[in-house]
């Protein structure tokens, strides 16, 4: 290893950023946690000439709650992430979802950016926040593209973003009044990664009626999972009326979606079986959270 | 040069841009209390504190540690004193063959600084980033509280308040 090796470069505005990596394009990869890059270049998988060091950039280092929206800068920790667990309902989830990934030494270098970036079919993030509409703002010097976040992660390890391109922030609109959303997933212990997972985000009305409901699936498909069927059978539905033949329905609906393999960690069918398990048990925890907070 | 801030002194030292924080702590600086295991971010054998924060050295790069207050197990004792958590590892004997040990103490300061006053289970869930090969997990977790209690008694006061850092 010892003539391998890169050029550090440290910005500390977005716009230095976002100029260094329009100067050297495919060749510099940006540096967030680097929990995963360093994995990579050290095992040989990866290689790039400049690294663009993003932890001195305190600009993207946030979440927040802005009117309606949930804001969550791209810099921001997995261990951040828990510690805003009070600001929102929808932050608890995205708090407990981060407690999951991980330990806390490593948690607190982890980034969520970085973890939407790597585009892991199994990262933990993305199945709550696809759940809960999120979106995402990808900077260049052309200037902002803002996205779903689901359009945004293309296949595994393969996003939107362009070689000149930095994702900013990631936020949830209309993440006020009654919502609730929960994440599951099935895995042995934190450092391992999720053999399936499934999240379910509903937003009710004023008279009690599911207005919005976001389903979304990890690990069973290249990448995020969106089920609009389950969606719709939850859609426009008086929560009182979502009986286990509902949540039943809904958990099938999922594992028909589901795309999942067999390999050495499990069978196609067991996944399937827990992605219906997990999505209907995750619609029963919003609906009792909802109700709680009637 | 780069210039690392480690466990209250200035060190100017020369880094490859792709070398670990880990290694150069061990390697240039000596402080061979950094243990690297699995050098992969799972062992918790490397954690060192980053502005009071717990980190895993091995999951960083050098040039990363730049303008901010490391602390590895070297700098947690004075020359004739042992930090409580240290005298608590001794008399609970937390440990058999010590090679976790650094990381499991800098572990349980940056949790105890956070929440000085835990239930076991919070101890225990808090030493779970850590893995101890020879299995002392339950004798880790009484020195975690023995290290608690002698905390409280050299700061003078119990707390009885919960956790810090779970309420931003």
């Amino acid at each position: 290893m010892a003539n391998r090796s890169f050029e550090y470069l440290r910005p500390e505005t977005i716009g230095e950023a976002v100029e260094m990596k329009a100067a050297h394009g495919a060749r510099a990869k940006f540096w967030a946690g680097g929990t995963d890059l360093m994995l990579l270049w050290n095992r040989r998988e990866v290689a790039f000439d400049y690294c663009i060091d993003l932890t001195y950039v305190p600009e993207l280092k946030y979440i927040e709650s802005s009117g309606d929206t949930l804001r969550i800068g791209a810099m921001a920790s997995l261990d951040d992430l828990d510690f805003k667990s009070d600001l929102s309902p929808l932050a608890a989830t995205l708090g407990y979802t981060a407690r999951l990934m991980c330990t806390k030494q490593t948690r607190t270098i982890a980034t969520v950016g970085g973890n939407m970036c790597h585009a892991s079919p199994s990262a933990d993030l993305t199945p709550p926040l696809v759940a809960m509409g999120a979106r995402c703002r990808l900077l260049g010097p052309d200037g902002e593209r803002d996205m779903p976040l689901e359009d945004f992660h293309l296949g595994v390890n393969e996003t939107a973003l362009a070689d000149s391109e930095i994702l900013t922030e990631i936020y949830v609109p209309g993440a006020d009044g009654r919502v609730a959303a929960h994440y599951d997933r099935v895995a042995r212990t934190v450092v391992d990664i999720a053999l399936v997972s499934s999240a379910v985000f509903l937003k009710v009305n004023a008279g009690n009626r599911i207005e919005r409901a976001g389903v979304a699936l990890g690990a069973v498909a290249p990448s995020v999972i969106r089920v609009t069927g389950a969606e719709e059978t939850l859609l426009g539905r008086d929560l009182g009326s979502v009986n286990n033949g509902v949540t039943t329905s809904a958990g099938e609906e999922a594992a028909s979606a589901a795309r999942a393999i067999s390999d050495i960690r499990a069978s196609k069918e067991y996944r399937k079986d827990m992605v219906a398990t997990l999505t209907a048990r995750a619609i029963r925890q919003c609906i009792s959270s909802l109700e709680g907070s009637a | 040069m780069t210039t690392l801030n480690v466990n209250g002194r200035s060190f100017d030292v020369d880094v490859k841009a792709h070398e670990t924080l880990s290694d150069v702590l061990r390697n240039q600086l000596g402080l061979i209390g950094v243990k690297v295991s699995c050098a992969e971010g799972e062992c918790g054998s490397c954690t060192i504190l980053v502005d009071g924060v717990p980190a895993t050295a091995c999951l960083m790069l050098a040039l990363q540690g730049e303008r901010h207050e490391i602390t590895t197990i070297e700098g947690i004792s004075t020359h004739d004193e042992l930090h409580p958590i240290q005298e608590a590892f001794i008399e609970e004997q937390g440990f058999q063959c010590g090679f976790c040990t650094p990381g499991f103490i800098m572990m349980a300061k940056a949790f105890l600084d956070e929440n000085p006053n835990p239930t076991e289970e919070e101890a225990s869930m808090a030493m779970s980033g850590n893995i101890c090969r020879c299995g002392a997990h339950p004798y880790i977790v009484k020195s975690v509280m023995n290290a608690a209690e002698r905390m409280q008694e050299r700061h003078g006061s119990k707390r009885t308040t919960g956790s810090i850092g779970t309420t931003a």
